[in-house]
């Protein structure tokens, strides 16, 4: 099947500095639990010979630190950067690799299709390796503060639910993660639309992408007035109804549209 | 038959095809002529829904565009430049259903090309080579031609003359953009004329030829002026 051939092909090109990036936040997280087990082992050293130490270590402190948290940035901010890469790249060049994509006799929509697989891919695909690479960091942590009798409390659940970006990636809920993920095939969405609508019109204007970026807008502020106005008037579960039903409909409309453009109004 | 009917294109705030219609059928050459910038690769890329049509119809045999059936060859490949030939291959192998492998091979033959060359290190003619025997392969009904003799040397372009005459190209509609009409003014069955984005003439050429005595260019000078 068709389709499943271009998520390969997609999955193909990708996998080399998807390999990279993900060896990047491994080696930066592991280099940063090294330094971090060295320097809070040698500071309650240093308090232990000059007093009784009174602090109690947590995993919360381990990725609350700076290099933890820049490399997550940093992966997600390449996944966000790679959602517009992904097309722009077919674009490059004279010899347009998305000419010879339109031209496959079959439904332009697999394109999409392949792209967003391959998006989700990547998105699930770290989370995994992020998941997996936590327990490990975990297990060291505990072993050697442990091995050094160091104090310290905490569980690994309590630790991650109390980081934004952890808890965003791994919530306690199956429900929440679903929710969760939802919200980013829409942001991979909104790119995509984006993309899509300023690739159709550049032939047209200069201010395609001002133009793509303020129907993006346009389609986001609707349901964000509209619930200032009603918030007072809904009751718990009123909004969350309320804001199951934007999602919905805004997944609906954006593969609308990618849809309109792609296969009607695209340039290439 | 290809239909092209009343098409329009504006880029930005140029109208470059107003009104163009015309037709290209199956078994005969059609050449699309025209000074740079009339809009001759927006017709063929128009045709394949590349850069769609403001407004107008495109028809094949009566039916909308079946990508099965029409095959465009742009003047550039559309691969990624450090794919290799074999790779070139393998991805119209898996991707296209009709692309016939055996006379991709018989058609590396003749050309004389290498499977393991890449694009990027290919000459200008020899990547012409490659996008035309990866057109024909897909044995397409309709072979479109963007300037498929641009910048090429005089051996290459004899071979694509050559093959235009072969077998391969039996039954098969082809519809050409080209400057070099010399090269093929022997084998072109109609000719369009396009400036400023309007057909401003559409004549069968062994008519003009044996009729009137003329070539496509005393046609064209005529047309232009010049």
């Amino acid at each position: 099947m068709n389709l499943l051939k271009l998520v390969g092909w997609e999955v193909e090109r990708v996998t080399k500095p998807y390999l990279i990036l993900i060896s990047l936040l491994v080696v930066t997280q592991f280099a940063w639990l090294g330094y971090f087990l060295w320097s809070e082992t040698a500071f309650y050293e240093e308090m232990r010979r000059t007093g009784t130490p009174d602090y109690v270590l947590t995993f919360s402190n381990y990725i609350g630190g700076t290099p933890f948290i820049l490399s997550i940035g940093f992966a997600v901010t390449a996944m966000l950067m790679y959602s517009f890469w992904i097309w722009y790249r077919d674009f490059q060049g004279r010899g347009t690799f998305m000419m010879r994509l339109l031209m496959i006799p079959q439904q332009r929509m697999f394109v999409f299709t392949a792209k967003l697989f391959t998006m989700m891919l990547m998105v699930l695909g770290l989370f995994s390796i992020q998941w997996i690479v936590l327990k490990i960091e975990y297990i060291a942590f505990t072993n050697w503060f442990n091995s050094q009798m160091m104090p310290i409390s905490g569980s690994f659940e309590r630790a991650i639910s109390f980081d934004g970006a952890l808890a965003i990636m791994f919530p306690a809920s199956l429900f929440n993660f679903f929710v969760h993920q939802i919200v980013i095939v829409l942001v991979i969405l909104f790119i995509f639309t984006f993309v899509l609508i300023e690739r159709s019109l550049w032939q047209h204007t200069i201010w395609a992408s001002v133009f793509a970026g303020l129907k993006l807008v346009g389609i986001l502020a609707v349901p964000i007035i509209g619930y200032f106005f009603i918030e007072k008037r809904l009751i718990y579960d009123e909004t969350l109804l309320f804001i199951g039903g934007v999602l919905v409909s805004m997944f609906f409309m954006t593969v609308w549209m990618i849809r309109h453009y792609l296969t009607k109004k695209l340039n290439v | 038959m290809i239909e092209v009917l009343g098409v329009k294109k504006r880029y930005r705030k140029k109208q470059v095809l107003e009104d163009v219609s015309f037709t290209a059928q199956k078994g005969e050459i059609t050449c699309l002529i025209g000074l740079n910038g009339t809009g001759k690769s927006t017709i063929l890329k128009g045709i394949m829904g590349l850069t769609p049509f403001d407004r107008g119809t495109v028809l094949v045999d009566g039916e909308p565009l079946d990508l099965n059936r029409v095959a465009f060859v742009p003047d550039h490949s559309t691969f990624p430049i450090h794919f290799t030939i074999e790779q070139c291959e393998a991805f119209m192998r898996d991707f296209y259903p009709k692309f016939d492998s055996k006379l991709f091979a018989r058609l590396v033959d003749e050309f004389k090309l290498f499977l393991e060359d890449k694009l990027n290190e290919l000459s200008k003619g020899t990547l012409a080579k490659v996008n035309l025997a990866l057109g024909i392969a897909q044995d397409p009904d309709y072979l479109l031609l963007d300037e498929p003799f641009s910048g090429i040397d005089v051996f290459s372009k004899e071979q694509i003359v050559e093959l235009f005459s072969s077998d391969l190209m039996e039954n098969r509609g082809v519809l050409i953009t080209t400057h070099e009409i010399d090269d093929i003014e022997y084998l072109v069955d109609k000719a369009v004329i396009l400036n400023r984005g309007r057909i401003v003439r559409e004549f069968d050429v062994e008519d003009v030829r044996f009729i009137h005595g003329k070539s496509i260019v005393d046609v064209m000078r005529e047309e232009y002026g010049a």
